[in-house]
């Protein structure tokens, strides 16, 4: 699904993505971890398509490059970030910005839009799935969330806009126990053979409850060592120093 | 000023029935006129807006031939209400209706026949001493003592079919008595991109515990230059909304005066600014008693080469202990030509109060911008969501839906209109 070839990423002249080769096929959930400043975050917007990045090597998303494409219509193609930091948007509400965007991809795929009833219906159910009150569906974006709370906003997001791909950035970070498995139950739920996911985070945690196929090392914007589950208990166990060198 | 004078002169002709007292007065503010002038880039508080248009040209009193080009106008009203009809600066009593307890009376009718006007000459603003010696169409709204108005009373000026220069100087005396409540829309719609001109004066009286919403809803495409005075007596309220749109040179002067305790006044306001538009507004709220409140909330949002001022001014006096007031101003570039002054500014000599004011001016957050197309939203709509988010909450306090949709569908289309090319 997602082919990453040879990436280079510089912002301003620094260097922060040294070279990465990445393959995600459907069905798997592939997780990256790495300390600060290692460059995941970098990918996962070299991904999603933000603006400011010298970018070398390509990214390929169902064998089309999406390098040239901008952040709307990857996400059309069914690409989706969960933020580490999702933003504030004061005075727009949170129902009608998710009925736009989903919106927007049933126009894409030429399919009939929602209208406020139905798009009401829908997201009533799926807001139960990630235990948030309905009367946050009558906010601003994200406007006065608490961290946990902007966390399951995204997950929400996730499940009503039921991309192809979605990257996961630190989705994790900032948790309770309770907060981490709703979030974890939600991306379960969101799961399916067709789907995939790229969990970015710096713990072995959220990594229990969603059992990754594939988990990545990285350290100074490379992916140093690749394995499985283990390996993100060894990371947690040891840190990072024995990888280097 | 040769061309004002002349005009008055004119006025002679036209009204021979007039009486001696208020040609006097006419001639008193006209002489005050000239020796303040119009105000120029050396006066502090008029210092960021070019007024040169009007000594440039020579606009003329509209006249009852031009009520001849609106006749046939549709009058509509916002929603359910009262209504008093203005066109082309000539009152029209058969379409103007208001319910009991409530009088409409012209103003020549109230100086003629009550001495309760105080009109003073000791104004420092040039246009409030133009439009006591130009005065035409001038209206008083009285609402009894004890009346609460069920519906709100539409004053709709309206300029239509003009294909010169024209010039109206209206003056609006909204008096509330005693526990009487009213919501009135005092709203100026313009159609002709002549460069007509709206000279207007609204006075409100707010007598004990009366309560006034006032929505001023501003569509005039020429000049417009509006000076709102308020006078609160002890436990009044006042709720007043700024609405301004499509116009070439807006100035407004809002001044909140108190008169007693507990009394208080909430200020809204909203401009929209594109192309060469000019806005400029000017809040003065002087607190002289204890215990009253006061909130100021207005947003700019200005495209293209579009101008805007804010400047904004708290007083509280010794006496005024336990006073409330907050001052807030934000506004939305959406060019890099576009350009904003804002000044708020507080003035405190009481040592028990508690004032709040800040300032912002910025252009859309990319972080928000790029969030909303990293979920599937184009460019264009995910803007025109954030501003419609950045202006909401100027109206999320009108409780009047037929305002609020009149409203919100005056920024809606505005925003279609912006040029994104």
């Amino acid at each position: 699904m997602l082919e990453i070839k040879n990436l280079h990423v510089s912002i301003k002249g620094k260097e922060i993505i040294k070279g990465i080769d990445l393959t995600i096929n459907a069905g798997e959930l592939h997780a990256i971890m790495g300390r600060n400043g290692s460059g995941k975050s970098t990918l996962a917007h070299v991904i999603t398509g933000k603006d400011g990045y010298e970018i070398k090597g390509d990214i390929l998303f169902n064998g089309e490059s999406i390098l040239d494409k901008k952040p709307e219509e990857r996400a059309l193609m069914g690409i989706f970030m969960s933020f580490q930091y999702p933003v504030v948007i004061p005075g727009v509400n949170n129902t009608y910005f998710l009925k736009a965007a989903l919106n927007a991809r049933k126009k894409a795929k030429g399919e009939a839009e929602l209208d406020a009833m139905d798009f009401l219906t829908l997201i009533k159910e799926k807001i139960k799935l990630v235990d948030m009150d309905e009367s946050y569906l009558s906010r601003a974006v994200n406007d006065g969330f608490s961290g946990g709370e902007k966390k399951r906003n995204e997950i929400l997001q996730l499940l009503t806009l039921e991309p192809t791909f979605a990257i996961l950035d630190e989705t994790d970070s900032g948790l309770d126990i309770d907060a981490l498995k709703i979030i974890a139950n939600g991306i379960n739920q969101y799961r399916n053979k067709d789907r995939a996911i790229l969990a970015i985070t710096h713990y072995q945690r959220l990594l229990d409850y969603m059992k990754p196929d594939v988990v990545h090392a990285m350290i100074d914007g490379r992916i140093v060592k690749t394995g499985d589950i283990k390996l993100a208990h060894e990371l947690e166990e040891k840190g990072y120093s024995w990888l280097v060198n | 000023m040769q061309h004002y004078q002349s005009e008055l002169d004119s006025l002679q002709d036209k009204w021979p029935d007039e009486p001696q007292a208020l040609l006097s007065l006419r001639t008193k503010a006209f002489s005050r006129f000239t020796e303040l002038g119009f105000p120029t880039r050396k006066w502090e508080d008029w210092q960021f807006t070019d007024f040169s248009p009007f000594s440039k040209t020579a606009f003329r009193m509209t006249t009852k031939d031009d009520l001849r080009q609106a006749e046939d106008y549709k009058t509509q009203s916002i929603g359910d209400g009262y209504s008093i009809v203005i066109l082309n600066g000539h009152f029209q009593p058969e379409r103007s209706t208001v319910p009991e307890g409530v009088s409409i009376r012209t103003l020549l009718d109230v100086f003629l026949n009550d001495d309760s006007i105080d009109f003073s000459l000791e104004e420092e603003n040039p246009f409030v001493t133009l439009n006591t010696s130009l005065m035409n169409s001038g209206i008083a709204i009285d609402i009894a003592e004890g009346i609460i108005v069920d519906k709100p009373i539409q004053y709709q000026f309206i300029t239509n079919g003009i294909t010169d220069a024209v010039m109206n100087h209206p003056r609006l005396l909204i008096r509330l008595g005693k526990n009487s409540f009213a919501s009135i829309i005092e709203h100026y719609k313009g159609y002709d991109t002549h460069c007509y001109w709206n000279n207007c004066v609204t006075i409100s009286e707010l007598d004990q515990n009366s309560s006034l919403n006032h929505y001023r809803i501003q569509e005039d495409t020429g000049y417009h230059i509006g000076n709102m005075e308020y006078h609160l007596q002890k436990d009044s309220s006042l709720n007043a909304t700024y609405f301004n749109i499509g116009t070439k040179l807006y100035r407004g002067d809002v001044f909140i005066h108190f008169h007693g305790q507990n009394a208080s006044a909430e200020l809204y306001g909203l401009s929209l600014l594109n192309k060469k538009q000019h806005m400029d507004t000017r809040v003065v709220v002087d607190h002289q008693y204890p215990h009253c409140n006061s909130y100021q909330f207005f947003k700019y949002i200005l495209d293209d080469y579009a101008g805007g001022v804010f400047n904004g001014k708290v007083i509280v006096r010794e006496n005024s202990q336990k006073t409330d007031s907050s001052q807030t101003n934000k506004n939305l570039l959406l060019s890099q030509s576009a350009s904003m002054h804002s000044n708020p500014q507080l003035e405190i000599h009481a040592d028990d109060v508690r004032c709040s004011h800040g300032s912002t001016t910025g252009q859309l957050n990319e972080e928000a911008l790029y969030y909303l197309r990293s979920r599937g939203i184009d460019t264009a709509t995910a803007q025109k969501l954030m501003v419609e988010g950045f202006a909401s909450d100027v109206f999320a306090h009108i409780k009047n839906k037929a305002l609020s949709a009149y409203l919100n569908e005056k920024l809606i289309s505005w925003l279609k209109g912006l040029d994104r090319g």
